[in-house]
């Protein structure tokens, strides 16, 4: 989990709580900035996230970041 | 049978909240689903076919998805979806773009000498097909993407579509959010019926005192453009953006109160949209299912095509910045596209697309300029005057939008728009010539007093106040006061009855 939370600093430097649970419902990641989140995520953890992934449920917290990413690579 | 009529209001509304109310649980989603047929009956009589064929498509094509995925089958699931897209969104083109495709096929050919070969005669549209096809569409990709399993119930489907409040403008709702709360048959129960209400009759206070009584304006100028000039289009350009807010976040109050009487909550549509400070932050705010469709049915699975990627990938090298701005471009080009022609089959409205294509590019083209010079010289920066100079450039940009979407073609708002620029004189505003287009001095003071109201409570909502809460607290008295005000303040000083013309709710022509 250490691991998302570095790259979701390198993406948005703002963010400084890693507890954070509502990263898209309170506004904090914009799309871009879950766009560029994405790209970083396949590439570190070489997995394909589809847009149907892209949910508040999957992004608002670096902990179902992690799942989702767990989740993708235990499917692959 | 608008949702401000008194037809609706008086009549409709009540009967089906009394049938409602008076049935067992079981049964009240059928009443819901009964009056939502009824409601599209007496407004589009025959073309109610439309949305029922829609609720038979997407109801046999998300069986046949889940179907098909069970057994790994991913052809014939893409299949599926390829085909339930194709229904929905041909008959959208068919009676909604067809005459214009065919208008401007003509046009071409007969550059060539040829033609015309296609009728351009407007069909006549189902009320409300921009919206349900939206929502239609939604299903079935949440379906495609497993967010949500098929719905195996046509007749809840038919509510989720059709359901009477969101049908003629919407909010465009997901299956996932409304489409499961629709069937539940929750109670009416007195503090819904009552918060229902109060929000019905401030939506209705917008609509009839502020919006309606705009429009006497706007008509005066914008049927008549070639005889103003100046200041004259810019108030009526102002006038029509109030109108246009007043109306439609009016008539979303109205929606959000009759759907909160069944006890049921209805997305949001706007969020205080003129205390934005960029043009980003007001399209998050105004029409936010509309933009958040967008966002998540075109923007998210158009900036993830392998085609985008590969894209962006081999811009990455040329560093952060322009790969930002090359997939943005990219991505927020089909968006704003398709959210122009959304709204109707004009060439004006494609340019109202792209004029938000271009404004939303350039933000983020100059961010980390601005962040850098906020970030040189903080005291400016983050001063309240620089917040002030942000949201009134959102505004003049705002209104040169919709000067542009009122006109009734893109010749007209070119026309508008440099006949504004070019005979620019201040002095028409205290000449007598803003006293000659329709309204006394009477109107625009009622228009302000209640514009006044408007703004007291977005500032309340802005600073996280719950504005309905805060007036129930106040003493019987008071509070009492402030619900017959409001109610007087619609009798007295709505637009209505002799001397003016009903108006029909803008967005449901779209």
């Amino acid at each position: 989990m250490e691991d998302v939370w570095i790259i979701l600093r390198q993406v948005e430097p703002g963010v400084d709580d890693i507890n954070c649970e509502d990263l898209i419902d309170g506004r904090i990641l914009d799309s871009f900035s879950v766009l560029e989140l994405i790209g970083r995520l396949e590439d570190y953890f070489e997995i394909r996230i589809s847009p149907g992934e892209v949910t508040a449920a999957n992004f608002n917290s670096v902990r179902s970041i992690w799942n989702m990413v767990q989740r993708l690579k235990q499917g692959e | 049978m608008a949702y401000h009529t008194a037809l609706y209001l008086f009549l409709f509304l009540p009967a089906v909240c009394l049938i409602y109310q008076l049935v067992g649980v079981r049964f009240r989603p059928w009443i819901l689903l009964a009056a939502s047929l009824v409601f599209y009956w007496c407004i589009s009589g025959t073309l109610m076919i439309y949305p029922l064929v829609a609720v038979l498509l997407i109801h046999d094509v998300g069986i046949w998805m889940e179907t098909a995925g069970r057994e790994k089958e991913e052809k014939q699931r893409r299949g599926a979806l390829v085909w339930g897209l194709a229904g929905l969104l041909g008959i959208l083109v068919w009676k909604k773009y067809g005459s214009f495709l065919a208008a401007n096929g003509n046009r071409v050919l007969q550059l060539f000498g040829m033609g015309p070969f296609f009728s351009a005669v407007p069909a006549l549209l189902p009320i409300g097909i921009s919206f349900y096809t939206l929502q239609a569409v939604g299903y079935l990709v949440d379906v495609w993407y497993k967010r949500i399993p098929a719905e195996r119930g046509v007749e809840r489907l038919g509510l989720f579509l059709t359901f009477f409040p969101c049908i003629m403008e919407g909010p465009i709702c997901r299956y996932g959010q409304t489409g499961l709360v629709l069937w539940e048959g929750r109670p009416i129960t007195w503090e819904n019926l009552t918060k229902g209400v109060q929000r019905i009759l401030w939506g209705l206070a917008k609509k009839m005192v502020v919006a309606d009584r705009l429009n006497i304006l706007v008509q005066t100028v914008y049927g008549n453009y070639e005889s103003y000039s100046g200041v004259v289009i810019g108030v009526a350009a102002c006038c029509y953006t109030i109108q246009l807010y007043m109306e439609f976040s009016g008539c979303m109050d109205m929606v959000a109160g009759s759907g909160e009487i069944f006890g049921i909550c209805l997305p949001e549509n706007f969020r205080q949209p003129f205390f934005s400070k960029s043009v980003p932050e007001f399209w998050r705010r105004w029409h936010i299912t509309l933009g958040a469709w967008f966002k998540d049915y075109m923007f998210y699975p158009v900036s993830m095509s392998s085609a985008l990627r590969k894209f962006g990938r081999r811009l990455s090298g040329k560093g952060r910045y322009l790969a930002r701005l090359g997939v943005s471009a990219g991505a927020l080009f089909p968006v704003w596209l398709c959210n122009g022609l959304w709204h109707g089959p004009r060439w004006s409205f494609l340019f109202f697309g792209m004029y938000y294509f271009a404004l939303i590019l350039l933000s983020i083209g100059v961010e980390p300029w601005v962040e850098k010079w906020k970030a040189r010289i903080p005291i400016v920066g983050n001063s309240r005057v620089f917040a002030g100079f942000q949201i009134l450039r959102t505004w003049v940009l705002v209104v040169i939008g919709e000067l542009f979407f009122r006109a009734e073609g893109l010749k007209q708002g070119i026309g508008m728009f440099w006949s504004m620029i070019k005979g620019w004189q201040f002095s028409q505003m205290w000449d007598g010539s803003l006293m000659k287009l329709g309204l006394d001095w009477m109107d625009f003071l009622v228009t302000g007093v209640m514009i006044g109201m408007v703004v007291l409570v977005s500032i309340l909502l802005e600073r996280g106040k719950d504005v309905r809460q805060e007036v129930g607290r106040l003493p019987l008295p008071f509070r009492w006061g402030v619900y017959y005000g409001v109610l007087l303040g619609i009798c007295v000083f709505g637009a209505y009855g002799e001397g003016y013309v009903p108006v029909d709710l803008i967005y449901a022509n779209f």
